[in-house]
């Protein structure tokens, strides 16, 4: 049964026909034989390419115009009058530090005004280090065998392992003191936990991946995101069930902070697992 | 006319960043230069939220001895979208990077013509 037979069948209502019948192609390809196969698909991947290089090209240019119209008609650039400039800023800036306990507004906004947007962000974070850890973890089929003497770490480096010794505890200590002011000065989770992410990688480059596994193995890895998730979960889900800007305990004012924190171990976590998976293809 | 694009700079500036990554990413055939190309697409639009924000002679929005008033500090929403975006723009990007890195296993090249080459004769 061709597949022009089973629609017609379809269309005028035919109940017995299989549903996943086995199709015969319309034309049978001959055409296709009559020259060696490989000339014949580099010729016409040649002119696919060509074709869509002369596409791209045009479709750039056009939107280079579209956009640059676009570009030209928006509001002057940085007038108090815009209209990006509401009421929605005067409401954020103007009760920021009462209602969220955080001088630093930005922080405030994306950990309690826009709390579920930022846990979409730790979510999509996540997400991609479960991805990564999919794509690349060293299974059978991959690294464990010849490759795996091949991919061994670079022989340790002097300079580096001294070099850190002095940095590391200075990146720790600043790493820290981001995460944890993060809601009265610049900085808060994502940027502290970047920091102590690459405190982590300095500390495996230059000390070897095994001192790193002493204290943060897979289940520690895991253990860490997880928890950092989890722990956003449940106080943004307390605070907004709650009743979210009514609360006038300290605790509430403070939410910030812990979320904050929770952020700060996700992004810590991410940043590393990508490095370790990337160059090791393991924790 | 000229006052017109000093006005717009930010996004004059921005509308050609994201085109040439646009326009590279359309027209390399390396995928990690693609993904190199789709981060070039993100610092354009990370730019023109920035600069949206932007409001002449006000300080960040971060609360000092000024108090909480509106008129003192920029607006804190476009920096809150960046932060979404750079994130996003990470995780997208470390996603890509471990495909083409399976890719690469698979097929030994990082070139979208071998890949597409290799995939036919695999096929046939």
């Amino acid at each position: 049964m061709s597949a022009l037979d089973f629609f017609t069948k379809w269309v005028e209502g035919e109940k017995t026909v299989p549903l996943y019948a086995e199709f015969e192609p319309l034309e049978p390809k001959k055409a296709k034989k009559k020259r060696p196969a490989a000339i014949g698909d580099r010729q016409r991947l040649d002119g696919f390419l060509r074709l869509y290089a002369r596409c791209a090209v045009v479709i750039s240019i056009l939107m280079v115009l579209v956009l640059l119209v676009g570009a030209v008609a928006l509001p002057v650039f940085a007038s108090p009058g815009n209209p990006t400039n509401n009421e929605v800023v005067r409401r954020y800036v103007g009760s920021a530090e009462e209602e969220t306990g955080a001088e630093n507004v930005i922080a405030g906004m994306i950990l309690n005004y826009r709390g579920f947007d930022t846990f979409g962000e730790s979510c999509v974070l996540f997400l991609a280090v479960c991805c990564v850890m999919l794509l690349l973890w060293a299974t059978n089929d991959r690294l464990r065998g010849e490759a795996k003497a091949t991919q061994t770490e670079a022989p340790r480096d002097m300079i580096l392992a001294n070099v850190a010794k002095i940095l590391l505890p200075c990146v720790l200590c600043f790493g820290i003191c981001v995460l944890l002011n993060g809601h009265v000065s610049p900085g808060g989770g994502f940027s502290g936990g970047s920091i102590l992410g690459a405190a982590l990688i300095l500390f495996a480059v230059s000390f070897g991946a095994d001192s790193v596994r002493r204290f943060f193995t897979a289940k520690v890895f895991n253990a860490v995101r997880i928890t950092g998730l989890m722990v956003y979960a449940v106080m943004f889900g307390v605070y907004i069930y709650q009743g979210a800007n009514q609360i006038q305990s300290d605790l509430a004012r403070y939410i910030v902070l812990v979320i904050d924190l929770a952020v700060g171990l996700v992004v810590m976590s991410t940043m590393y697992g990508f490095y370790s998976f990337y160059t090791k293809g393991e924790l | 006319m000229l006052s017109l694009i000093i006005d717009n700079r930010f996004a004059i500036a921005a509308v050609i960043l994201f085109v040439t990554g646009f326009a590279n990413m359309m027209l390399h055939p390396n995928l990690i230069k693609k993904v190199v190309s789709f981060n070039i697409m993100d610092s354009a639009t990370f730019l023109l939220l920035a600069s949206r924000g932007m409001i002449a002679g006000r300080t960040a929005a971060i609360l000092t001895d000024g108090g909480a008033d509106p008129s003192r500090y920029v607006n804190p929403i476009p920096a809150g979208l960046v932060l979404t975006g750079i994130v996003v723009s990470v995780s997208v990007s470390a996603f890509s990077l471990a495909l083409i890195q399976r890719l690469y296993d698979a097929y030994g090249s990082v070139d979208l013509r071998d890949i597409l080459e290799a995939m036919k004769k695999k096929g046939e």
